[in-house]
């Protein structure tokens, strides 16, 4: 028996090797037999496609696609088609893995990604150093674009949304006792620490901050302390899957602070919840997501949330900037940091100051309402 | 080549963390799950002296040790009381604390913001920034925490130890105050995963707590498990195997939509076919 | 202080939740005394499944749950059929089968992701907000009380199994000592695979209700399956009563600690919890 298995654990074991090193080597011995200028385009993505980000990996995709599918349907960049080459970071330092592969293997024009910090952390000095642009998509830490000139994020970073937020609720709802419970991730702790910043500047209070693991679903002992706290707001930066079970026990608990979430909200689970009504959101001022979304939904039938048209503009982005300078990555980078981008679909307009983060990125606020989002009135 | 020398490193630094883990789990027996919050000790204490102060790179290592050791004598301690699956359950434990206070401590560790630009080593003028050199000076620790190992395995230590392993009571009728001996190897596992910390937190340059979660400790013990438990080569191999398996299956063509999910599967089924078909490792004698 | 009656029903809920995760893992420990991190998916299975025949398909729900827990229970069945049972046969190691389960849990889980997308999804079936029932001041849903109700019944039902029946006498056979029960004439593999059949399907139901209560995606597993881990441990593995008692237990430690400390801690709290039992009390609640 023993002898049996190990011959086929030992073939089993082969084959992959071989089959994967074959396809490595092929790709590094790279000369393809068409000329250079109709070879395709390559472009990649880094994103969490397994493990517990999974959904805002599956968004990416889905987005950047869709962008690659309409490039190529109305004839590619300059007649040559886009290739999207997408890596899987499982949302953590595996994400130095798959930059370093595009990068080094692949040899990917430009990079799309990653979403989370815990990935773009490790990748991003990659790219950096190697001269591959990148476009992060969410990846919200700020020190993140300081990495280097080739690092750009149409994401708009924490210190956007937090500050907006606390704007509108000190001077817009005229609200000063707010509750905080924030998602335990770069992205829900980078903005709570903006949001309590600057609300405490203005002169609110906030009475009760806490944070929720990634996971959790039981959040009601925090909504009970905050309850206890008498906030006339809640500020709940939290991930869908935290959101739909808090929203739930809000109401089952009987909180009735006004809820003001962030953009991670905007998602299927979220909009569709009967305890989410009235619920107000943060928004980048987005153009015709329902006809964005369908288009989606016609390439890739996964998760569609916030990610997506970040993805999507962010691909376009590059094909905009490669279609004028062409392949040669330092042009790009130069192209970029001059680009102002008025086709996207995430926010108003693309343009990029000194580090790489979004000049100008408006918040607008939302209120959930029969499924959707519209503008909130005051 | 720089994809494959990025590789190398992170397999070097696994088949350190493989390697001291199975001082403790292979030839001692004693189940631990808490290697990964030894591991990220070192890594933080790399990266909060490294981006804070003036401290140099191996100053931090020595530093890392020392934390490691403190937190492993105490946690040995109360582990030492433990046996078998309770011994598992307790350190597991041990590495969900330490998860939450890397996550939770904000004021030193940032939290999920995580510690980024930490910086390379300095050593004679050697730019550390080049990879491969940074790959040199890994490796040569590799040999040196291999060799160590491979010195207590074969010492009357380590004889101790697997005695321990085997028969524990026996032992002690001997005379053999066997706490001491299993705190001790505890510890040395625990301070040579420092060591593997504080070069990863160099190379990758940027550390949050998600590189040291329970799973983490979890893919250690796979490393040991699948190469063979109280063999080092077997440690080694594990490491170069588990690191490079989910590389390869990259260039394994899915459809892209579900590639990664598919590859994720893969890797389940290989893990089981390993197990039914070697369950003694790659390289393992013992089963326990 | 008048949020302690709604803290009260808190922690009963949380407790239930765990309480019906650790009866399934607690009769499958008790029998095959190793640490099944696949547990877990099962429960997303059945989550999954009902998700399936009521929302995409729109079948009657009541039948949806039953086809949910009988799924779960064949999962868990084919499982143990086709995975640990040839493993036991070599006589493998607890560690082998801990890393056969890791597989198990994550290729089950990569298909659950293909299958369904990654995307949380909830269960609740009716458009407007659930019922919802005041006791003593505090607030608890319909699914809730049914998660409860659950407990009392499957509790119930497996006392009965396992004391009144010629099978539940081979199980407390088998879990006192394997080798006798074998001895004696035992069929052991048949009872283990009828109980993870049985524990697997309980897993479903809780799958199925915490979809109800939250939602579920396809990371749902790891999480809930630790919770019944410590629940099942400190109230005394493989004792039914106690598993219960430590689920509640735990759920009143958990939502009293973060009631004084903070949220972000709450695994840490659990896991503390554990150790300390560990250390003091390690057979657990009942003591026996």
């Amino acid at each position: 028996m023993t002898k049996n298995s190990k011959i086929v654990l030992g073939i089993i074991v082969l084959v992959i090797v071989i089959w994967g090193g074959y396809t490595m080597l092929r790709q590094k011995a790279g000369a393809p037999t068409a000329p250079a200028t109709t070879e395709p385009i390559k472009i990649g993505l880094v994103a969490p496609m397994t493990g517990e980000g999974a959904s805002y990996g599956e968004a990416a995709f889905g987005g950047a696609m869709l962008a690659v599918k309409e490039i190529n349907d109305a004839g590619g960049i300059n007649g040559r088609k886009v290739e999207l080459i997408v890596e899987d970071d499982r949302c953590s330092s595996a994400g130095a893995n798959a930059i370093n592969k595009l990068v080094n293997v692949d040899k990917v024009t430009a990079i799309v990604g990653p979403v989370c910090s815990s990935s773009a952390g490790p990748g991003v000095p990659i790219a950096q150093s190697a001269g591959t642009p990148v476009i992060l998509i969410g990846a919200s830490a700020p020190d993140l674009t300081k990495v280097g000139d080739y690092i750009f994020r149409n994401y708009p970073s924490d210190a956007l949304q937090g500050k907006f937020a606390a704007d509108f609720v000190y001077n817009t709802l005229g609200k000063r006792k707010t509750a905080v419970i924030f998602v335990k991730n770069d992205w829900g702790q980078g903005i709570r620490n903006v949001f309590i910043e600057r609300y405490k500047q203005l002169g609110g209070e906030i009475v009760y901050d806490e944070g929720v693991l990634q996971d959790a679903t039981d959040l009601r002992t925090q909504i009970t302390k905050a309850k206890a706290a008498n906030p006339e707001v809640l500020y709940f930066p939290v991930y869908p899957q935290n959101g739909v079970a808090g929203l739930k026990q809000i109401k089952q608990l009987g909180l009735t602070a006004t809820v003001v979430g962030g953009d991670a909200f905007i998602e299927e689970s979220i909009l569709k919840l009967p305890e989410a009504e009235g619920v107000l959101i943060m928004e980048g001022k987005t153009n015709n997501p329902d006809d964005f979304q369908a288009k989606v939904k016609q390439v890739s039938n996964k998760s569609i949330n916030i990610i997506t048209p970040y993805a999507y503009d962010a691909v376009k982005i590059f094909a905009k900037v490669i279609e004028k300078v062409g392949t040669d990555q330092k042009a790009i980078r130069d192209e970029l940091a001059r680009t102002v981008y008025r086709y996207s679909i995430a926010v108003p307009v693309v343009e990029f100051d000194a580090n790489g983060d979004l000049k100008v990125a408006e918040v607008a606020v939302k209120v959930i309402q029969g499924g959707k989002t519209v503008e909130y009135i005051r | 080549m720089e994809y494959l020398i990025h590789l190398a490193i992170l397999f070097t630094v696994y088949a350190m963390l493989g390697v001291s883990l199975n001082l403790v789990v292979g030839y001692t027996g004693l189940l631990s799950l808490t290697h990964a919050a030894f591991y990220g000790i070192g890594s933080y204490t790399t990266a909060i002296l490294l981006t804070q102060s003036g401290v140099d790179f191996f100053p931090s290592v020595v530093l890392g040790i020392i934390l490691t050791l403190i937190a492993s004598f105490l946690i040995g301690l109360v582990l030492s009381k433990f046996r078998d699956d309770y011994y598992a359950l307790g350190s597991f434990g041990f590495n969900a604390i330490a998860f939450a206070v890397f996550l939770n401590w904000q004021n030193l560790t940032r939290g999920p913001l995580g510690i980024p630009g930490i910086s390379k080593p300095e050593l004679f003028g050697i730019d550390f920034s080049n990879n491969f050199n940074f790959l040199m000076l890994v490796l040569a620790f590799l040999g040196l925490v291999y060799l160590a190992s491979r010195f207590i395995v074969n010492s009357s230590f380590g004889r101790v130890l697997k005695s321990i392993r085997e028969d524990e009571e026996a032992i002690q009728v001997f005379g053999y105050n066997t706490l001491y001996f299993k705190l001790a190897v505890f510890m040395i596992g625990a301070g040579m995963a420092a060591i593997a910390g504080s070069f990863f937190a160099s190379y990758i340059t940027f550390i949050d707590p998600s590189g040291f979660t329970l799973m983490e400790s979890v893919f250690i013990l796979v490393i040991i498990i699948l190469g063979g438990l109280a063999n080092l080569r077997g440690s080694v191999l594990g490491a170069l195997f588990l690191i490079l398996l989910p590389e390869i299956l990259r260039f394994v063509g899915f459809p892209s939509s579900v590639a990664a999910q598919m590859r994720q599967l893969v890797y389940g089924l290989i893990l089981i076919l390993l197990m039914l078909y070697r369950p003694q490792g790659l390289l393992g004698e013992y089963k326990i | 202080m008048d949020i302690l009656p709604q803290l009260i029903v808190n922690i009963i809920i949380a407790g239930a939740i765990y309480a019906l995760v650790a009866l399934g893992f607690n009769l499958i420990y008790g029998a095959t005394k190793f640490f099944n991190l696949a547990h877990g998916v099962i429960a997303a299975v059945g989550g999954y499944a009902v998700f399936y025949f009521a929302k995409t398909l729109g079948w009657n729900v009541y039948l949806a749950v039953i086809i949910g827990v009988l799924l779960a229970g064949i999962a868990g069945y084919g499982l143990d059929k086709f995975v640990y049972l040839p493993l036991r046969k070599r006589k493998a190691s607890n560690m082998v089968l801990l890393v056969a389960s890791l597989g198990a849990f994550t290729a089950i889980q990569a298909v659950i992701a293909i299958l369904f997308t990654s995307q949380f999804k909830t269960l609740s079936y009716s458009v407007g907000t659930q019922r919802i029932f005041e006791i003593f001041d505090g607030v608890i849903t319909q699914t809730q009380l049914i998660i409860l109700m659950s407990v009392a019944l499957i509790t119930a039902g497996l006392i009965l199994l396992l004391y009144k029946t010629r099978f539940g006498k081979a199980v407390r056979a088998m879990s006192d000592d394997e080798e006798v029960a074998k001895i004696v004439g035992i069929n052991t593999n048949r009872i283990i695979g009828r109980i993870f059949f049985i524990g697997s399907a309980i897993a479903g139901l809780a799958g199925i209700l915490v979809g109800f209560d939250t939602g579920i995606e396809p990371t749902m597993g790891l999480g809930l399956l630790l919770k019944g881990v410590i629940a099942s441990i400190i109230g005394g593995v493989g004792n039914i009563y106690g598993g219960v008692m430590g689920a509640f237990l735990l759920g009143f430690v958990e939502n009293f600690g973060i009631w004084k400390i903070s949220g972000e801690w709450k695994d840490a709290i659990a896991f503390a919890l554990l150790i300390v039992f560990l250390l003091f009390r390690p057979k657990g609640i009942m003591n026996k």
